[in-house]
């Protein structure tokens, strides 16, 4: 059986937020939502190589979008999350799940 | 208007700190990412909430280079065999010295004839496996490429030295000594690749 890569924290909250954000999320997009989301204090520069991680494992596609004054000209770059990367994802929450399963913590989901 | 809403603000970033990082950022990068730095700065500019939005622009910048400029590096498998041969020669030429200090060598010649001999041999070798070692962390493209590139290095540097200081060229080093010094670099490569590959599974 071929071994499935795991993801790391990161790339999991990465695909997480692209998955929420929809379609066609770029960059700073991305960035703002991790930050609000998990309350840290995150490099653009991580949020990049992660992305392009992920793309290298064909869990994202990316294209380049349009040019737009408010980036000085500058285009974006607009990534979607393939099957495998909502496979990917859905197999981490599954295995945190069923890790956590009814704690004493009381995180329990049943 | 960025996507989502909100004011933007019109400050310009910085110039040094941009061109800097577009200096490492590889050519596919490049425009998306200080695009994004940019909207987030101008953003950051227009909500007034926080710190400084160019002194933050400039943290993400240095935070930034080091991870841009590595990938970049990687992604140039001629650039990652010279950076990995260069940190392979220098690796065992620290070694080298590391094992020339009195406190190291003063205590292998007090041990017995035959132990000896068998120490001198392994310790003469060690800096060919350790200079293995660091080709083998930093050679993930095309990790044979850097060992013949390191141990042509390696192997010709006597030579090297000997006509800088006389203006002559020597003979070079035996089949033998070339044979020795390939086989402790693959070894060295062979160990990293083996112990990544435990890690990873």
């Amino acid at each position: 059986m071929r071994k499935r890569s795991s993801l790391g924290e990161f790339e999991l909250l990465v695909l997480a937020t692209i998955v929420r954000l929809g379609d066609r999320a770029y960059g700073a997009e991305i960035f703002r939502e991790l930050e609000e989301q998990t309350g840290r204090d995150i490099a653009m520069g991580a949020v990049y190589t992660t992305l392009y991680r992920l793309e290298e494992k064909g869990l994202l596609s990316s294209e380049v979008g349009e040019a737009t004054p408010v980036r000085g000209g500058r285009a974006r770059r607009y990534f979607s999350i393939e099957g495998a990367g909502v496979e990917a994802v859905r197999r981490s929450v599954q295995a945190l799940g069923a890790l956590i399963g009814d704690t004493h913590l009381g995180w329990g989901t049943t | 208007m960025p996507k989502g809403g909100g004011r933007v603000g019109d400050v310009s970033p910085p110039s040094i700190s941009t061109r800097l990082l577009e200096l490492v950022l590889p050519p596919s990068l490049r425009d998306a990412f200080v695009g994004d730095l940019i909207e987030e700065l101008r953003r950051r500019q227009a909500s007034e909430v926080g710190s400084s939005p160019t002194r933050w622009y400039r943290r993400q910048v240095l935070r930034s280079i080091g991870p841009m400029a590595w990938r970049r590096l990687n992604a140039s498998a001629v650039a990652q065999t010279a950076l990995s041969t260069g940190a392979g020669f220098a690796a065992g030429w620290a070694w080298l010295w590391l094992l020339n200090q009195p406190l190291i060598l003063g205590p292998v010649f007090r041990l017995p004839g035959s132990s000896l001999a068998i120490v001198l041999v392994l310790l003469e070798a060690s800096p060919y496996l350790i200079a293995g070692l660091a080709v083998g962390l930093l050679a993930t493209a095309k990790p044979l490429l850097a060992v013949l590139a390191t141990g042509a290095l390696v192997w010709a540097w006597p030579l090297l030295r000997a006509w800088w200081s006389t203006g002559e060229l020597h003979a070079p080093g035996g089949l033998w000594s070339a044979v020795m010094i390939l086989a402790c670099l693959l070894l060295g490569v062979w160990i990293i690749q083996l112990v990544r590959r435990r890690l990873s599974a």
